[in-house]
């Protein structure tokens, strides 16, 4: 499967879990995001979702200066961004099991023993 | 954390290409967009992930796309020249293909000058063999003197390949060979007139160049056919004798330059010889001429003071009279018809004496 779809719609959610114990900047963020497994997600797809937040006021944002070097623009998580949070990780949460659910093998189930042997799974659902 | 650097020349043209791309945006969103930039880019570099950045156009897109913006609408004013002639040649296709679909006799064009492509081929192939020789100073003319055949062969193998867009791995050798096209198609009207005139040259001297002055091209012709005598007739269609004829010019109206070149005297023993009666010169406009016995002649063509030129034989004994000069014209107007000289009296077939 194509994970940079899946990716797409929770890239909101991976970007305020990825920033909500320590702020952080750009490229921060991305390798972040990386060493928790996410290995397709795109740095500007990262930029972009952070300055979208922030303009959703879900983020703050303060730049720090170096010496000799670009500047680095930071971002932290705020209130608003952490209720946002709560609300994805539940919403996620919700939809990972009905996925999840939907998902597992039918083996599981008491009356799926005699659906091993039937020629479609249609038959077992309607035997329960 | 990897301490800042300096941005690496690499880094600040890619940071400025996406804002390139982004210039349709305000500037406090470009600003919004892309503030940091520098940094997250050569920290990325830095960390090894890869040596090359990418093409800023997609990363513009894809940092647009994720920022929630829309997509670029239209190339705003404030972009850069060279992204502009970078989309040039997408638009005139585009404007083309719309001109085509609206008039389907310019498709048609279109179609029949698309089939005509590989003739083009080979004639840039010509045009840069002929301009290679102009410029190393080769003398003849390509593409079809000696050695020049074997690189007019070889260019057009490259041309034809490069018209199939093969052998061009890099980008930028298109945009290369679409420069040397325009040059070529310029250098074309230049390379044209000079292979004409070296054509001319080669054409003149191979059928002119040393050879012999041609004495049966001078004189007097008629459709080609080497005119030996003419015949004078008066108004009232009498002959007439020692008529003296000039052209345009007033240059005597001589028949040949040189009797004893022109005349066959095995099948013609008798030889046209100039009226003597022309003080200062000889007499060749004098009409009609006479003749002598080729024995007549001294071994240097003139003629020996003991022979003595008889009249050629006429055509007609007399030709039709003129209209005014007659107060009953005859019914016939062709002049032949009114002979009454032996039909075989051809003016050099005989040299008895006229009737």
């Amino acid at each position: 499967m194509d994970t940079t779809q899946l990716l797409k719609g929770v890239l909101d959610v991976a970007v305020l879990a990825a920033i909500q114990e320590e702020d952080g900047y750009g490229y921060d963020v991305v390798r972040r995001l990386r060493a928790a497994g996410l290995d397709d997600v795109g740095d500007a797809s990262v930029y972009g979702t952070l300055r979208r937040l922030y303009a959703a006021g879900a983020l703050t944002s303060y730049v720090v200066p170096s010496d000799g070097g670009p500047h680095r623009k930071y971002y932290g998580i705020n209130q608003q961004g952490r209720t946002m949070l709560d609300e994805q990780r539940a919403s996620w949460g919700n939809f990972a099991a009905t996925m999840n659910g939907l998902l597992a093998p039918k083996a599981v189930t008491k009356t799926s023993r005699t659906a091993v042997t039937t020629p479609t799974p249609v038959r077992s659902i309607g035997e329960k | 954390m990897s301490t800042a650097t300096i941005a690496s020349p690499a880094v600040t043209a890619f940071a400025a290409a996406v804002r390139t791309a982004l210039s349709d945006l305000t500037g406090d969103e470009v600003e919004d967009l892309t503030d940091g930039l520098e940094a997250d880019l050569t920290e990325r570099l830095a960390d090894g992930d890869s040596t090359d950045l990418g093409d800023p156009a997609a990363y513009a897109e894809e940092l647009r796309a994720a920022a929630g913006l829309p997509k670029r609408a239209k190339p705003s004013s404030g972009s850069s020249v060279i992204a502009e002639l970078r989309l040039l040649p997408a638009r005139i296709r585009r404007d083309a293909r719309a001109f085509a679909t609206r008039y389907p006799v310019v498709a048609g064009i279109g179609h029949f000058l698309v089939t005509l492509r590989p003739l083009w081929w080979v004639f840039r192939a010509a045009v840069v063999t002929e301009l290679a020789f102009v410029v190393f100073g080769a003398s003849g003319w390509a593409p079809f003197g000696g050695s020049t055949v074997v690189v007019f062969l070889l260019v057009t193998i490259v041309s034809v390949q490069f018209g199939r867009g093969r052998w061009l791995p890099f980008a930028w050798m298109r945009g290369l060979l679409l420069i040397g096209n325009i040059l070529l198609i310029a250098a074309t009207p230049f390379l044209v007139a000079r292979v004409a005139t070296e054509v001319n040259n080669a054409w003149y001297s191979a059928n002119y160049a040393s050879s012999e002055p041609d004495y049966s091209q001078s004189g007097l012709t008629l459709d080609g056919n080497q005119v030996s005598n003419v015949f004078a007739y008066d108004a009232q269609g009498n002959p007439l004798t020692d008529v003296q004829l000039f052209d345009q010019d007033g240059k005597p109206l001589n028949l040949v330059g040189d009797p004893t070149a022109t005349s066959d005297q095995d099948a013609y023993p008798a030889v046209i010889v100039p009226n003597q009666s022309v003080s200062g010169r000889l007499g060749w406009n004098v009409y009609p001429l006479s003749h002598v016995n080729a024995s007549d002649l001294n071994d240097d063509g003139s003629i020996k003071r003991s022979a003595t030129p008889t009249p050629a034989i006429a055509p007609f004994a007399t030709a039709k009279p003129l209209a005014d000069a007659t107060s009953a014209p005859a019914p016939s107007a062709i002049p032949s018809a009114e002979a009454t000289g032996s039909p075989t009296a051809l003016p050099t077939a005989t040299p008895t004496p006229a009737p």
